[in-house]
């Protein structure tokens, strides 16, 4: 199965991508994922399909898991 | 509906929107980027958001606001980018019936997108130096919402 990886701001610029593909022989819960890649930020959160999910959520096929490190959007 | 934009927020536009007869209040609210950020000169900043979550996250947070408010309208747009000292980050604009309604509304939706929405922002530092902003508060409150 593939899954496609999203990384943003701090994370971007770490990997040096925006987005990655990894191929997987056996299905993965999201903090392995994590794990894999060396993300073990506190307060890091994750996204699969644009939704928040929790780390222990078992990923699918085609499934596009983003890497949010805490955000601050606005200005004021 | 796209609340993202990499051109210039005309905030002046926000006051020029077609009248409501229904609607006597309009309550505004600009993001400006400011010139320091906890003692520190700011020169620019840069947000960068994943803009299809963002999209979805602020299209949730108004459906819900203008039901629980019984708004006409809300009207948001956050620029994503480079932006210098002065320019609009954020726009806001609530209209309703009544002030109380508008106010509340207003404020609430730009509580909700700094804490919900995935957009990320880099303080570029007068002495040369660049921080993204982490904010680990805001962290806990996402976490919280997923249990």
């Amino acid at each position: 199965m593939r899954v496609k990886l999203l990384f943003f701001a701090s994370l971007r610029e770490r990997f040096s991508a925006s987005e990655k593909n990894m191929e997987m022989d056996v299905p993965m819960r999201v903090e392995e994922v994590a794990k894999t890649l060396g993300l073990e930020e506190p307060g890091l959160l994750f996204a699969v399909n644009e939704e928040l999910v929790p780390a222990g959520t078992m990923l699918q096929d085609r499934d596009t898991l983003a890497f949010l490190m805490p955000v601050s959007g606005g200005a004021a | 509906m796209n609340f993202i934009t990499t051109r210039a927020i005309v905030p002046e536009a926000f006051f020029l929107m077609k009248a409501d007869p229904a609607s006597g209040a309009l309550s505004t609210f600009f993001g400006i980027v400011r010139n320091h950020h906890q003692g520190r000169a700011v020169k620019s900043l840069y947000y960068e958001c994943y803009v299809s979550m963002a999209n979805r996250s602020i299209l949730r947070i108004r459906t819900d606001l203008m039901a629980r408010y019984g708004l006409a309208n809300l009207y948001v747009l956050h620029r994503i980018g480079h932006l210098e000292v002065g320019e609009t980050a954020l726009a806001v604009a609530a209209l309703s019936a009544h002030r109380a309604e508008a106010f509340a509304a207003c404020e609430e939706t730009v509580e909700r997108i700094k804490r919900e929405t995935p957009i990320w922002k880099k303080e570029f530092f007068s002495d040369g130096s660049e921080e993204w902003v982490r904010c680990g508060h805001q962290a806990a409150a996402q976490a919280e919402h997923l249990r």
